[in-house]
């Protein structure tokens, strides 16, 4: 757990670093590096920041961690968790299906709509390719 | 599928708070147990079974559907 929190913390300054960088090079090196060092700087250091905090106040009360833990693990709540993951994954699925159709009708850039019905495909195979990987494994 | 833990429970004892920490789960889990809103997976009876001493279907009941 304590090697955990070390990478957590590792990550975090490694984003805070990327971060600056991009902004002390701005204009000295390409727009796309720099937004790409930008946008992985300020993912790391959002995300490892607070799993850093997290893991950090379970080490100072382990039994809120043992607890922690009991509810992440909970069977219901891991059911609940993943039914709701499925369902909102589906209607933004058909959502985004949506905006393809509206952005036909209000005559959007080809890209958008290209896009959207791209997204879309891509979320069918990849269910269809789970579905036959957990066939397998199940 | 009916089952009788609330009634094993009560008979012993034991808050859900107490239950839901001897098998690892949340006391919700117990409460939606008890109220039959959900059904425990087979390792959770067999859990839940071997805490009370009792066979798994000496604490779950089950009926099959009439067509």
């Amino acid at each position: 757990m304590r090697k955990q929190t070390k990478i957590y913390l590792a990550l975090w300054i490694l984003g805070a670093v990327l971060g600056c960088i991009a902004m002390v090079l701005d204009g000295k090196i390409s727009e796309p590096l720099g937004g790409m060092l930008m946008g992985i700087g300020t993912a790391l250091f959002a995300f490892d920041f607070s799993m850093w905090r997290m893991r950090r106040r379970e080490e100072k009360d382990p039994q809120q961690m043992k607890q922690a833990k009991i509810e992440a693990n909970d069977e219901r709540n891991v059911a609940i968790r993943r039914r709701a993951q499925a369902v909102s994954g589906e209607v933004l699925q058909w959502a985004i299906m949506a905006v393809a159709w509206f952005s036909i009708g209000l005559g959007a850039p080809l890209w958008v709509t290209l896009a959207a019905a791209g997204i879309f495909v891509a979320k069918s195979v990849l269910e269809l390719f789970l579905m036959l990987r957990y066939q397998k494994e199940m | 599928m009916k089952n009788r833990l609330e009634e094993l429970r009560k008979a012993r004892g034991i808050r859900q708070e107490e239950l839901a920490a001897a098998l690892e789960v949340s006391r919700q889990t117990i409460g939606s147990l008890e109220n039959g809103r959900n059904n425990p997976s087979i390792l959770l009876a067999f859990k839940i079974a071997r805490y009370f001493g009792l066979t798994i279907e000496d604490i779950f009941i089950y009926e099959e559907e009439q067509t």
